[in-house]
């Protein structure tokens, strides 16, 4: 398994906001966390990349307990996250973000290739290499968000709600490329746009209130009465 | 009329008000503190330049090194020891730094006393458009705007360097790419303290009878100046903006004591703050951006 994460809790200060949160997201398959504002997905993934600490549970990648580890080691080790609000480096040209992506040792020594990767996979950042990161689009900063965290050559990306403030066209195409990522690792997707996000998981879960309170086959939740109801509008 | 002399007097004494400015930048820059002890380790610089001439003969440009030495464990303590300690708590870090810089003061106090002291190093002077220029000072000036390019190099092109901007422009950012925060903010901490002690080695070839335990005090509040003149953050801005503020000074003081004013240095320190206000009112984010 990429990604373990079992009984997870975390908050900030004294507020608890994740009550035991566990899941999977084995490689070679996209996995989603879906659920409404405030629910604490974005808190999961911060959790796990070790930006909040953990109160209690396990993270383990590739078997390894890594649940205390500070975010860099993490990083080191194989996880990537693509944050809410894309946190890039607005001052930097696109191609000093992705520069910075592969900060760490294991990521530099294959700085070259990786570029031309992403290039390959965001023709766009390539045209725009030389542009200040905060003057694009917000279409193409998130693009641009997506190919940072690949310069790091994860095994786990974890990707936060990408399709948010962006063109549905946008979102298609960013989705179907997220989609293709995951021959090469597992993807792990934090989404409010359930359908979107249902139709390219293998695998869902479903949070509410810091707690998981369904999962399933991302087909099977499709038809979840409660998903319908609640999620997808039907 | 001619200012000339005074504008070359005002870049010279800017130059190094924009060096010793650098490391109070980076500090607000990296870790959003604002060091209010700065003037204190300017005035530490200054006691060791005063110690290392008047009792070991060491010639401010080698005692420079030393203070830089003793400036860098000095911020590496003040980051370990005050603001990663005290963490978010930000006023508790600012009342924590200023009881630090009245520390040094009372401590500078009981080793060196509190009369004003100071040292004259002559090496000859050089004569620029009418003006006599002091080599020690224009060896100053110039070394002081040769440390600030190697500062820009270091954090523009090292992958080192760029982790520091990373933090700057975005924290969260750099610490998912894989930055260790912490030691930027060490590493940041550490440098920038090491460069005021530096500055304020450099500062002494400009009062040669400047040096008292509280002169730290107003360079605190012209740091500041300079600092959010020039961009928070930013090394070339932080620079310019010395410069100018050196300019306004010299050619303020000029004029006004040609215009009868009884305390020209203090109508020159007045039109700082002006410019002050207008820069912040036109372009609150200062000259430059990192
Ligand atoms: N930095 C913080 N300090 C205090 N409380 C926070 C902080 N960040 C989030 N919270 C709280 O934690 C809870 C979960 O927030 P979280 O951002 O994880 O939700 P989310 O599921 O990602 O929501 P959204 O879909 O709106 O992004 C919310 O009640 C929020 O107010
Ligand atoms: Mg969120």
């Amino acid at each position: 398994m990429a990604l373990r994460v079992s009984n997870l809790a975390s908050g900030y200060g004294r507020l608890q906001v994740l009550f035991g949160v566990s899941f999977e997201a084995p490689s070679g398959s996209v996995v989603s966390i879906l659920g409404p504002n405030g629910a604490g997905k974005t808190t999961t993934l911060l959790t796990v990349m070790g930006v909040v600490k953990p109160w209690d549970g396990v993270v383990e990648l590739e078997g390894v307990d890594v649940t205390w580890l500070p975010p860099h080691r993490k990083v080191e080790l194989g996880i990537s996250l693509v944050p809410e609000g894309r946190r890039l480096f607005p001052e930097m040209t696109v191609e000093e973000n992705l520069l910075m992506g592969a900060y760490t040792k294991r990521a530099r020594d294959k700085i070259h290739d990786s570029l031309e990767l992403v290039y390959t996979l965001f023709p766009r950042l390539k045209e725009r290499r030389k542009q200040k990161a905060g003057t694009m689009s917000g279409g193409e900063q998130q693009m641009l968000a997506v190919a940072r965290a690949l310069m790091a050559r994860p095994k786990v990306l974890l990707i936060d709600e990408p399709s948010a403030g962006l063109a549905p066209k946008v979102v298609a195409d960013l989705f179907q490329t997220i989609s293709q990522l995951k021959k090469e690792m597992s993807v792990l997707l934090v989404e409010q746009n359930v359908a979107a996000a249902l139709e390219i998981s293998d695998y869902s879960y479903v949070l509410e209130n810091g707690r998981i309170i369904l999962k399933g086959p991302a087909s099977e939740l499709v038809e979840n009465e409660h998903v319908k109801k609640a999620y997808l509008g039907v | 009329m001619d200012i000339t002399p005074y504008f070359l007097t005002g870049i010279i004494i800017g130059s190094i008000y924009g060096l010793t400015t650098l490391g109070l930048s980076l500090i607000f820059g990296v870790l959003r503190v604002a060091n209010v002890a700065h003037g204190a380790f300017i005035m530490i610089g200054a006691y060791i330049a005063y110690t290392a001439f008047v009792a070991l003969a060491i010639p401010p440009f080698a005692s420079s090194l030393l203070a830089f030495a003793i400036g860098i464990a000095a911020g590496y303590l003040v980051y370990a020891g005050v603001i990663k300690r005290l963490g978010k708590a930000e006023l508790n870090i600012l009342v924590a730094l200023f009881a630090l810089g009245a520390l040094l003061a009372e401590v500078a106090r009981l080793i060196w006393g509190p009369d004003f002291v100071g040292y004259r190093w002559t090496i000859g002077s050089v004569e620029v458009a009418g003006l006599q220029i002091e080599l020690t000072k224009l060896i100053g000036a110039i070394l002081a705007l040769m440390i600030t390019i190697a500062l820009e190099l270091v954090l523009r092109w090292t992958y080192f360097g760029r982790a520091v901007r990373a933090v700057v422009q975005d924290p969260v950012g750099a610490m998912v790419v894989g930055v260790n925060v912490d030691r930027v903010f060490a590493f940041s901490s550490a440098l920038g303290i090491g460069i005021t002690t530096l500055g304020g080695v450099f500062l002494t070839l400009f009062i040669p009878v400047g040096i008292n335990p509280y002169m730290g005090g107003p360079y605190t509040l012209m740091g500041f100046v300079i600092a959010v003149m020039g961009g928070l953050g930013s090394v070339a801005g932080t620079y310019v903006a010395g410069l100018l503020f050196g300019v306004f000074e010299s050619v303020g003081f000029y004029l006004f004591s040609l215009a009868g004013f009884a305390e020209p240095s203090q109508m020159a320190l007045f039109l700082a703050f002006v410019m002050l206000l207008l820069i912040l009112l036109l372009r609150p984010t200062g000259l430059f951006r990192i």
